[in-house]
């Protein structure tokens, strides 16, 4: 199950350099957070923290995630999945780790695997699939891991607009589905409209939250179409000129 | 997947075939340049050497040498791999070892034939382990450097992966780290150079079985030019250079079963 995630005035520096400054936002259990920004403007850098590779004491603020040994999975903006490994070995990967017996490791990777239709490519390396297949494949391996948070950084950057959209309404559509919390970083507004019951807008030097949005219209049919999508991709849109 | 860029298949052999015919001509000419006494006949060489084939006089001495080869190489590969991971991820044993390498790293290796020849006696270990010693610098040096230049991401995707139950386990999860992401990172480029150290092998093999011994390939060069047998010279010779081939060619073999997925390693 989804976990819930609260941050409260969270700063990062890299030595001298701050990069974030005073970013506060909620993701209720089974939620979803988008974060919009220019290059550089410090999305990977905050994606690390909630995901928690950055370690304690290189951080301010407050930052939990409740329950507290939820289960995180992040998808990374280009090293999500290890070259030298087959795609099945690398969704087994975090169940070895884990200590899962062999057996239901490989049968728990394969439902994972189906699911996303992606059966096929069990054998292959991560060099031998496109750059869409390796982020789906990475999201097969979250929910192998029984992940109840989800981190996406940029996942679809590698893929043309049209496979785009199909991808992030099967993400949207399985992440709502199991009712898994996720913080997806993009460039695209659209995206970002698509994929978020909350978009945070980054922006300034050091990074601050110049806007936010709520999205409540998000889970209606055929949102991409409605009025309720572009009138907030407008808005976000502003917001990022502006910022 | 090219059948070229996948290093097999047909255009492969036909290369080969092409210099095989190739060297043969050059061969011929300078045979008919400098006169059967001084370089025999392309044909007279390898006539000898398949006569020789069944000779067990002839297999003894390959086998001897293949022997040598396959100890010092894999010897030297297995000591050196894990040594230059270690080096590679910890800054204090480099901090130790690594001017010891740089120290020794340009020093011919054969010049320790003798002080080998010494402590090991005129067995079989001398010639291995000068193989062997040049075989783990060149890896060490190679393998030291892939494990050190590793992009830091990949430690940080290994370490979203390590289960929160586990947060505690340091030294498993420093270990699993090794296994899973330096090691398959390495792998490629140290055995590339186990390749390219194989050429370097096969010419300190010979210069050990040049002296003190009666088995090898290399003596059996050595013998018939004593003797003045240049056919036989030549046909060792040959065999020695098929042999370099051949475990080069096996060292290819073992870079495409050993890493499978190196072409998507590019990033
Ligand atoms: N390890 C680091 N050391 C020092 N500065 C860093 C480091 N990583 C990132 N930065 C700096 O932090 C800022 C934010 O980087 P970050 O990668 O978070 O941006 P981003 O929004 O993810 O960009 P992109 O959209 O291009 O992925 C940049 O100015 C970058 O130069
Ligand atoms: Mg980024």
């Amino acid at each position: 199950m989804g976990a819930r995630v609260t941050a409260r005035g969270l700063g990062r520096s890299y030595g001298e350099v701050e990069i974030l400054r005073d970013i506060s936002f909620e993701i209720p259990a089974g939620g979803s957070l988008a974060v919009v920004g220019s290059s550089g403007s410090g999305k990977t850098t905050l994606l690390n923290l909630i995901a928690g590779l950055t370690p304690p004491g290189a951080w301010e603020g407050e930052f939990a995630v409740d329950p507290p040994g939820a289960g995180r999975s992040y998808l990374m903006q280009d090293c999500a999945l290890f070259p030298w490994k087959t795609v099945l070995a690398n969704l087994e990967l975090p169940l070895a780790l884990a200590r899962v017996p062999a057996a239901e490791r490989r049968a728990r990777a394969e439902a994972a695997l189906s699911e996303l239709g992606l059966s096929g490519l069990a054998g292959r390396y991560p060099g031998e699939i496109s750059g869409g297949e390796r982020q789906r494949i990475a999201l097969a391996r979250a929910l192998a891991a029984r992940a109840d948070l989800v981190v996406l950084d940029e996942p679809f950057s590698a893929v043309d607009a049209i496979a785009r959209e199909r991808l992030q309404d099967a993400v949207a559509g399985l992440l709502a589905g199991k009712g898994l919390t996720s913080v997806v970083a993009t460039h695209s507004i659209e995206e970002a409209v698509r994929l978020g019951d909350e978009v945070l807008v980054l922006g300034g030097r050091p990074a601050s939250i110049t806007a936010r949005f709520g999205n409540p219209g998000r889970c209606g049919p055929g949102f991409r179409s409605t009025e309720g999508f572009f009138r907030l991709a407008l808005a976000v849109r502003r917001a990022l000129e502006d910022a | 997947m090219s059948a070229g860029a996948s290093g097999g298949g047909p255009s492969k052999a036909a290369g080969y075939a092409r210099a095989f015919l190739l060297i043969l001509g050059l061969w011929l000419v300078l045979s008919l340049a400098l006169g059967p006494l001084v370089l025999p006949r392309p044909w007279a060489v390898i006539r000898n050497l398949a006569g020789q084939l069944g000779s067990p006089v002839f297999l003894g001495h390959a086998a001897a040498s293949v022997r040598r080869l396959a100890w010092g190489l894999g010897a030297g590969f297995a000591a050196a791999f894990p040594l230059g991971i270690a080096m590679g991820r910890s800054a204090r044993l480099d901090a130790w070892l690594a001017p010891v390498m740089f120290l020794t790293f340009p020093v011919p290796k054969v010049l320790f034939l003798p002080a080998l020849l010494v402590v090991f006696g005129f067995g079989e270990a001398p010639k291995a382990v000068l193989v062997a010693l040049v075989t783990f610098c060149q890896i060490l040096v190679v393998t030291r450097d892939a494990a050190r230049n590793m992009d830091p991401r990949w430690e940080d995707s290994f370490a979203t992966l390590w289960p929160a139950a586990r947060a505690g386990e340091r030294l498993a999860r420093r270990l699993s780290l090794l296994r899973h992401v330096v090691a398959p990172h390495a792998l490629p480029a140290a055995v590339t150079s186990l390749r390219i150290a194989s050429g370097t092998a096969v010419s300190v093999l010979f210069i050990a079985e040049s002296f003190a011994t009666d088995r090898g390939l290399g003596f059996m060069i050595v013998d018939a030019w004593g003797a003045m047998n240049l056919p036989r010279m030549w046909s060792g010779i040959l065999a020695m250079g098929l042999l370099g081939a051949l475990i080069f060619e096996a060292a290819d073999l073992l870079e495409r079963l050993l890493c499978p997925g190196a072409r998507g390693m590019a990033r």
